[in-house]
């Protein structure tokens, strides 16, 4: 069978020819221009500045505001240390350093939180240095504008040739790990938080990682235009530079690479030709990034990928097994829970629950809306985590562990709504649920044939987890385009690549017709006869009577019963919770 | 100045950053992203009560406050009509960022026309002070409490008492189900940008009146409401409002022994802690947003 599957997320073609016309076009420009040279230099340094920016704005979808301090702050530490006398081998590490420095320490505790907090923090970081920056000469009782003196670097052509050396290099480190695991992991963490939890990805720590990086590039940016320039003011901290890279980066093509090469290029020459004065500059960029939020979502890059370079072709690999876990199972149960509780505010959505769950067991859940089991199987999977008690996979306390912590040590879950990076394919979705088991491989840049193998041995495993699910035939499809029944499948299969001891469902069926039903029954009977433990939340009590070993009936946030599917649906306390004849139902959080 | 002037002061700079921090609070719960023009709108509601005082210069500042209303009102309409809202696929990051590039061409438009010095709006009922336990008090700032203490309440019960207020937050916290009810989620998000705009406006009218405004100052405005909705918890209204408060009598109580930077840190660290070990706020928060 041959599929079409995406092979890397960024195609040859795309990566060197499109930044190609662009630098061509620039170097026609400044050749005909007065200021030609320092035009193009300026462009490179830009387009350091924005390369730069792309990891933690286009591949990880974070909108970071502090891009504009880290240019602002390289080029505060060049000024600082070149007036005293410090050579550019040791400036130019420095400027570099210490906005990566400054990223991690300040910014980076806090980009494990949701992303909504990311704007306010790189905002307010940007603010404080702005005003640092501002007062320093106060302080110090040096000038807020600096003139460096005599600088080692030669200028003109020279510096402009040093400047774009330093900036394709830097393309060449960043395309590098967008085409390794980096990349196919960041697709997953933009497109859908949760899902990049449920395959044992690390979002906040990926974040972390490209916000580091980012801050890395915006301070080597700033040295080169303090080298420049020779000249350093708080104004290089402001928000100017930073709705410039914004648009840059959002004009050229957010999700590509090179797509801040050819922003660069393309606004820099508009605002050179239209002679636009800096003053009203911040005017014009706004307006190109809405322009570009408008009609080009992508970018220029990402038009001309729709136009001319459709996904490639490759033969969908050959299904491999994927390896058994190598951890000791222990005698007793797989899933010991013992008395969790959480609550919200005031309302106690999970209430004291206990319960055990054994190799080859499906226990179904069931209870009227509200009662808790989606807050339960949300406590199981670390997204709001139990405030009392103790949950024990296979022995080992899994309390507190994050989402992507508890998906890697064997428990996995599916979603009332499946939750997939939808830009991905059916297969890449598993493929990253297999590949995030080995870890982020960083020495992956330099390696590249170890990582594609790894990578490749990735799919091939996926490929054995759809073939269980019966879904091989929608392996390249992407996962938007799958229908409900097939979107809970790959949920499955992507389950099933974490080599889990547990899995957890939330309303499997639901939606599903009968033969469809059918299907995903005969399937979850197939995954307890391996030998998993499988809780399954519905809400058709005739669909688990068929499967389910063992029922529970949750109320108001409290197991009211458990035992044998008959025994659980004669207990007259079961009937009083579904006819409401008991109490009122708690939280529901879903 | 005297203690109770300074006081007083304190309370109406509060006024000010609670209107601030509402109009704010209510966008972010009305569209699930956060409105980065925010602090530029307030700065353009000061702006528009500065032009207006120049074309009629002996009207009390106090009679722009509908105009400047009703301008802002527009004005927030037009701003939900170009970010990307009309798609369903727009993220809260795109949606923020089209309000960040809007914010920071308010921003150079204003400085284009009036530079960065800061100035001051036209007084609202004059320039007189009262007498209050024996004190001299401005009228402005009491003038300026009395309006947030009007508003505050009349926002609270348009919010939730009335069946426009109740459409609005459907809208907001679950957009799907709204449309399946037939609430038209693109009109309430529109009227949440206009009523956000429209406390935006007011709070720039007080702002230049009593105090002083600039087109620099719109950035600190927004990271101040963004502060106070942070700490006290993702999308509370009435908790952000009392943060909001809070920061101003800080700011005001440390504006007199250091710098007002240093305060500003405060806030920034006060925050970056918070958020490492308590990231759902002080209050927990009201909106989940939707995975």
């Amino acid at each position: 069978m041959v599929n079409a599957v995406r092979s890397a997320p960024e195609r040859p073609f795309l990566v060197a020819v499109p930044p190609a016309v662009a630098v061509a076009a620039l170097l026609f420009y400044t050749a005909s221009n007065a200021h030609g040279v320092r035009l193009a230099t300026l462009a490179g340094i830009y387009a350091l500045l924005v390369i730069g920016y792309q990891f933690v704005f286009g591949r990880l979808g974070a909108l970071s505001l502090a891009q504009g301090a880290f240019f602002g702050l390289g080029a505060f530490v060049t000024a600082r240390l070149g007036l005293a006398d410090l050579p550019f081998l040791i400036t130019f590490p420095a400027a570099i350093a210490l906005p990566a420095l400054v990223a991690a320490l300040v910014v980076g505790p806090v980009l494990r939180l949701q992303s909504y907090y990311v704007p306010l923090v790189t905002l307010g970081l940007a603010q404080m240095l702005f005003i640092a920056a501002l007062s320093s000469g106060d302080i110090a009782g040096v000038p807020t504008i600096m003139f460096l003196p005599g600088l080692e670097l030669p200028r003109g052509p020279a510096f402009a040739i040093f400047v774009w050396v330093l900036a394709i290099v830097g393309a060449l480190i960043a395309w590098s790990l967008s085409a390794t695991h980096f990349g196919r992991f960041a697709e997953v963490v933009r497109d859908n938080p949760v899902a990049a939890g449920a395959v044992g990805l690390d979002a906040g720590r990926m974040r972390l990682q490209g916000f580091v990086l980012s801050a890395a590039y915006g301070g080597g940016a700033g040295a080169l235009h303090a080298h420049l320039t020779g000249v350093v003011s708080p104004a290089d901290f402001s928000l100017p530079v930073m709705i410039m890279c914004l648009a840059m980066a959002t004009v050229g093509g957010r999700r590509h690479v090179t797509g801040g090469i050819v922003g660069v290029v393309l606004l820099n020459l508009a605002v050179e030709a239209a002679g636009l004065s800096p003053l009203y500059q911040p005017i014009f960029y706004g307006l190109m990034v809405l322009i570009a939020l408008y009609w080009l979502p992508d970018g220029v890059l990402g038009l001309l990928e729709r136009r001319f370079a459709p996904l490639s072709v490759v033969v969908s690999p050959a299904p491999q097994a994927i390896p058994a876990r190598k951890a000791a199972r222990i005698a007793g149960p797989l899933l010991a829970v013992r008395g969790i509780t959480r609550r919200f505010g005031g309302v106690i959505a999970v209430d004291n629950v206990s319960l055990a769950l054994h190799p080859g067991e499906i226990l179904g859940m069931i209870g009227p809306n509200g009662s808790g089991k989606t807050t339960l199987l949300n406590a199981l999977s670390g997204l709001s985590p139990a405030q009392t008690g103790r949950i024990f996979l296979s022995g080992r306390d899994i309390t507190n562990l994050a989402p992507h912590e508890v998906a890697r040590v064997g428990l996995a879950r599916s979603f009332q709504t499946a939750q997939l990076a939808d830009r991905l394919s059916a297969l890449d979705n598993v493929a990253a649920a297999r590949a995030a088991l080995n870890g982020l491989d960083f020495g992956a840049i330099v390696q590249r044939a170890r990582a594609e193998t790894a990578f490749a041995r990735a799919r091939a495993e996926a490929m054995a987890c759809l073939d269980i699910v019966n879904l091989v035939a929608a392996a390249a499809t992407p996962a938007s385009q799958l229908v409900p029944a097939d979107r809970r499948r790959l949920e499955i299969a992507r389950a099933l690549a974490l080599d889990p001891l547990v899995v957890a469902f939330d309303e499997p069926a639901a939606g599903l017709d009968a033969d469809e039903r059918d299907a995903l029954a005969a399937l979850l009977k197939q995954l307890a006869a391996r030998g998993l433990g499988l809780i399954v939340v519905e809400h058709e009590v005739a669909f688990l009577r068929g499967i389910a070993t063992r029922l529970a009936c949750m109320d108001a946030g409290r197991l009211i019963a458990i035992g044998p599917p008959e025994i659980v649906m004669a207990d007259p306390k079961v009937a009083a919770a579904y006819l409401g004849a008991g109490a009122v139902g708690g939280g529901r959080i879903k | 100045m005297e203690p109770l002037q300074l006081i007083v002061d304190a309370f109406a700079l509060g006024g000010v950053y609670v209107l601030v921090a509402l109009g704010f609070v209510l966008v972010l719960n009305g569209i699930g992203a956060v409105n980065l023009a925010h602090g530029d709108l307030v700065t353009l509601g000061g702006f528009i009560a500065i032009a207006a005082a120049s074309w009629v210069p002996m009207w009390p500042g106090i009679v722009f406050l509908p105009i400047i209303a009703l301008v802002m009102a527009v004005v927030g309409a037009l701003l939900a009509a170009i970010t990307p809202m009309r798609r369903r696929s727009d993220t809260p990051e795109e949606m923020s960022l089209a309000t960040f590039a809007v914010g920071v061409m308010l921003a150079a438009a204003l400085t284009g026309l009036y530079g960065t010095t800061p100035i001051s709006g036209p007084p609202l009922v004059g320039n007189g002070q009262i007498g209050l336990f024996g004190a001299a008090i401005s009228r402005q700032s009491v003038v300026i409490i009395l309006t947030a203490v009007i508003l505050v309440p009349a926002v609270h019960l348009l919010l939730n008492h009335t069946q426009f207020g109740r459409r609005l937050r459907a809208a907001g916290q679950d957009p799907e189900l709204a449309r399946a009810l037939g609430i038209d989620t693109r009109r309430m998000a529109a009227a949440t940008f206009a009523l956000g705009t429209m406390l935006a406006g007011i709070a720039g009218l007080l702002l230049a009146d009593r105090f002083t405004i600039s087109p620099t100052f719109g950035l600190d405005l927004l990271v101040k409401s963004y502060v106070a909705v942070a700490i006290a918890g993702w999308g509370q209204v009435g908790a952000a409002a009392g943060v909001a408060l809070a920061i101003a009598l800080f700011e005001t109580a440390v504006s007199t022994v250091a710098a007002p930077a240093i305060a500003d840190a405060v806030v920034y660290v006060v925050l970056l802690v918070l958020l490492a070990f308590q990231p759902q706020g002080m209050f927990g928060p009201a909106a989940q947003r939707r995975a």
